[in-house]
């Protein structure tokens, strides 16, 4: 059985009473990229920033190449860091605006290999800045010159500059245009086919998704409710959260399929009981007996998984 | 209530004219729109497509008197008839917020926090129709019964804080309709809400096109949010309109390469995964930025030597209801 | 539009600005101009009036000293003061802020509480105390208002410290692996530097205005060395007969401390202004 990068086991992340993630568990392998969908108050950015060590967590377990991340600290932790990076969905944001943006590229390099000369630094930089489709001159200038996807190729540019096994991306593209989105999507999967890095990537929209993933993972108010390959999801999806989704992106002839007006859209300000099924409120196919248990993820399809107490009804209707 | 000019034509509800706004600054000027025409007539909904720094915002702003201080703006903008560029606060505020409305992207920074929305609603009406107070919070019930409030009685009561993205997107744009407008611009409506609730608003959009003659003006960098629901689209770029005409012509059959371009990037979960995701290469021209030739040109894929140093002007291309801004539109 | 724009454009403090630096100027280079020096009695034209007799340009004092020489020595001194001691309490205050303000908890709340039992204290208690014990010297001048001074910048600089805490940038900063030591002084400070430097500027007439006091008080600069402030306090006792004693320094000091104030509203308006 191979060696996975990333295990996740049972995570739990708290915030005061509120359940941000509840018992979440996967695994992800070396090159693999995996797709995380799920709203607003899924607990996706949670769930990178638990991982990325940013959030202390409540319960559960993450191993990164073997080690027990969560128990890490110092020295050892930071040596973990190497490999672990992340780009955010603000691309300005992220960026020191009193920083170059040599400085910024140059931070990673002279925290972890420190006895690199300023000329082999330089060199690195500029060679990092090609790659991501950038001209060597950019370096001398500051973030607030770019534009958003100039700025995003500058943050994955960082991100990458220690060639890290895993890299999770919060939102990459989800505040730049339709039109540019494509560019910095491409861009990371050149990226994974050149450098066989690693994966998470977080989004809430679905077809930004299903370009980049081996796998996906749909998420719903911090619990997972579906797990499969990435075609088998788009043509076969089983979770009822899933199929709304897939329902809600509009398709370019202008028609809007029906099936999203049967998932109601508030999900209500009311906390997610714990008892029984998170998804209850607002799902077409619900019956009483949702309420009883919280579903745990079964296995409907070869590699395909979905927490649902119906899905049979759903899938043969 | 439809107008008629005395040529018999029906006036339009907006009538942009060869519109220009500029930001004068130390640094240079910036172009927002550099010369727009456009017409929204009575009942019609029309959905304005383009990039971020294309102009598709300013032009609307410079139409509602919200443009910046340091704006400078020629060229007219004709509501209703009648000339309102450059109107004193004071003439433009009886028409603002009543007969002619807008919708922003952020819900969460139009409402006022501190201000219950059964408040903020009914002040709308006292303010603009001198209904008593009473009247108006019965009114305000109603219009969140109209764009699908559940709990309306409730949510009244409430802080805008207490309720999701979505919701206060409702309250907002039940807020502009509360007067019966004339015209509804909704700017990014759904922008900053996600997919589920996204797909609710085009729906309550759409009943709302049903229910009133009211015309409605949906701008968007997202071709796939107008096409349920535009009659007619039109496409910016670099501050000008590249291209104009009836929704299902546009989405069938584009015109303009960067029409064309932006429709390869809605994406169609239906059909087959892409290798590549679609996009466009390069970036939009910056405001900011000196026009030389013509703007597009370095992203086109039909681009030869005359687009980059003559500038196509809009003209009907290839029936009268249709524009294009393009030395070599798609279809010839 | 940049800050350095926004303040070229503002015309109040460009003017301040240049008769700040005038006023260095003349300080620095204006005693070259006069034969006169700070310590010479000159017996023929004692209490005079300014004028161009014997190069009184400013007139001379009870004791026939070049009111002209004595006013720029006290200019230089209160400048230096203001200078020295602002830089002291800016570095001292900015370091210490910014540590409380990220590392926050435990010792974040100890360091708040010892800087507001510091601030209890009676400030002139304090700087006399200090006095006696080391006796007068300018340096010590210095140290002891710098000393002080640093507590509000520390307040200051914390609260930045906590609102600059919650940005990306940081997060960014700690997932690359970053330490505390290299994200507070790499990452927190050159971001906070803006209302700093606001602060700085308006902080410096504080002090040039308490060093005067302390000065008029008999516990500051010493004969025959002159600020400011010890000119102001022999000009009051002189004020019926001998007027131009009190109004020339007076006037300087007054002059220096509008322009810093004008200068320092000027760096406000142009560094806080949301770059669009």
């Amino acid at each position: 059985m191979s060696e996975e990068l990333l295990k996740v086991e049972k995570l739990r992340v708290q915030f005061g009473a509120f359940p941000a993630l509840r018992d979440v568990t996967f695994d992800l392998m070396p090159g693999e990229t995996l797709g995380l969908v799920g709203e607003s108050g899924s607990g996706k950015s949670t769930l990178a920033r638990a991982i990325l060590r940013l959030i202390p967590t409540t319960s559960g377990q993450v191993f990164f190449q073997g080690e027990n991340l969560l128990s890490l600290r110092g020295a050892a932790l930071r040596r973990c860091r190497r490999d672990l990076q992340i780009v955010f969905q603000d691309p300005l944001a992220s960026l020191n605006p009193r920083m170059s943006v040599a400085d910024a590229l140059a931070e990673p390099l002279k925290i972890y290999e420190p006895a690199l000369s300023a000329r082999a630094r330089e060199s690195r930089i500029a060679e990092m800045l090609e790659r991501v489709g950038l001209t060597a001159d950019v370096a001398r200038r500051y973030p607030h010159e770019f534009s958003g996807g100039q700025c995003q190729r500058i943050g994955i540019a960082r991100a990458m500059m220690l060639r890290p096994k895993l890299l999770i991306c919060d939102e990459p593209v989800s505040s730049l245009d339709v039109s540019i989105q494509g560019q910095i999507v491409n861009l990371l999967a050149d990226l994974q086919r050149e450098l066989g890095t690693a994966m998470l990537f977080i989004s809430h929209n679905l077809a930004v998704v299903r370009h980049l993933s081996h796998r996906v993972l749909v998420i719903y108010r911090g619990r997972l409710v579906e797990l499969a390959g990435c075609d088998a999801l788009f043509a076969a999806p089983v979770h009822p959260y899933t199929r709304a989704l897939l329902a809600a992106v509009p398709h370019p002839s202008g028609t809007l399929p029906g099936q999203v007006l049967t998932v109601s859209e508030d999900p209500g300000t009311a906390p997610a009981n714990s008892e029984g099924c998170a998804f209850h409120a607002r799902c077409a196919y619900a019956r009483p007996a949702c309420l009883l248990a919280v579903p745990s993820l079964e296995e409907v399809a070869a590699q395909h998984f979905a927490a649902c107490h119906r899905w049979r009804e759903v899938v043969y209707p | 209530m439809l107008l008629m000019s005395r040529s018999g034509r029906l006036t339009p509800a907006l009538a942009v004219e060869k519109l220009g706004v500029q930001f004068p600054q130390p640094t240079g000027t910036i172009f927002a729109v550099r010369e727009a025409s456009l017409s929204v007539q009575a009942a019609e909904c029309v959905g304005i497509v383009g990039e971020s720094g294309s102009g598709k915002t300013q032009i609307f702003m410079a139409a509602m008197g919200l443009l910046a201080a340091a704006a400078r703006t020629d060229g007219s903008v004709r509501f209703e008839g009648r000339e309102i560029l450059g109107s004193p606060p004071a003439e433009l505020n009886r028409i603002r917020g009543s007969k002619l409305t807008m919708v922003f992207q952020d819900p969460m920074t139009s409402l006022t926090p501190h201000l219950r929305i059964g408040t903020q609603l009914a002040e709308v009406l006292v303010s603009h129709s001198q209904m008593s107070w009473h009247d108006a919070e019965r009114a305000a019930l109603r219009i969140l019964e109209r764009v699908r409030v559940p709990e309306p009685r409730r949510r009244l009561r409430q802080y805008p804080h207490e309720l999701s993205g979505g919701m206060r997107q409702r309250v907002m744009i039940g807020m502009s309709l509360l007067c019966e407008p004339s015209l509804l611009i909704a700017d990014e409506p759904t922008t900053a809400l996600d997919m589920t609730v996204q797909a609710h608003i085009i729906d309550l959009f759409r009943a709302m096109r049903e229910e009133s003659r009211m015309a409605i003006v949906l701008i968007s960098h997202d071709l796939g949010v107008v096409a349920g629901l535009a009659d007619r689209i039109i496409v910016m770029y670099g501050g000008r309109v590249v291209e104009s005409g009836r929704a299902r012509h546009i989405l069938q059959r584009a015109e303009h390469p960067y029409t064309a371009e932006l429709l390869k990037c809605v994406p169609d979960l239906k059909g087959p995964r892409l290798d590549r995701m679609p996009s466009l290469a390069g970036q939009a021209p910056s405001p900011s930025s000196i026009e030389r030739g013509w703007a597009f040109a370095p992203r086109c894929p039909r681009a030869d030597a005359r687009c980059r140093v003559e500038r196509p002007l809009l003209r009907e291309f290839p029936a009268a209801a249709h524009q294009v801004a393009c030395h070599f539109p798609l279809s010839s | 539009m940049s800050a350095v724009q926004r303040l070229r454009s503002n015309i109040g403090a460009v003017c301040a600005l240049a008769i700040i630096v005038a006023l260095i100027s003349l300080a620095l280079v204006g005693p070259l101009f006069n034969p006169n020096n700070i310590e010479s009695l000159d017996w023929a034209h004692v209490a005079a009036e300014p004028g161009l007799i014997g190069a009184h340009w400013f007139g001379t004092d009870r004791l026939g000293r070049d009111l002209f020489a004595r006013t720029l020595e006290g200019t230089r001194v209160s400048l230096a003061v203001g200078l020295a001691a602002s830089a002291i309490s800016l570095g001292v205050g900015i370091i210490y802020g910014a540590v409380a303000g990220y590392v926050g908890g435990r010792t974040d709340h100890l360091m708040m509480r010892f800087i507001e039992v510091l601030s209890g204290l009676p400030l002139i208690f304090f700087v006399i105390f200090l006095t006696v014990i080391f006796g007068r010297s300018q340096y010590l001048l210095f140290l002891t208002i710098g000393a002080v001074g640093w507590l509000t910048m520390a307040r200051i600089v914390r609260g930045q410290t906590l609102s600059i805490r919650q940005r990306e940038f940081i997060e960014a900063a700690v997932a690359s692996g970053a330490g505390s030591a290299r994200i507070i002084f790499k990452h927190v400070i050159p971001n906070l530097l803006g209302p700093v430097i606001v602060y700085a500027t308006l902080t410096v007439p504080q002090i040039i205005l308490f060093e005067s006091f302390l000065s008029f008080l008999g516990l500051g600069v010493q004969e025959p060395h002159s600020s400011l402030g010890t000119l102001i306090a022999e000009g009051a006792g002189e004020m019926e007969a001998a007027p131009w004693i009190l109004v020339v320094p007076g006037s300087f000091l007054a002059l220096l401390l509008l322009c810093m104030n004008i200068l320092g509203d000027g760096l406000r308006d142009a560094l806080d202004v949301k770059e669009r």
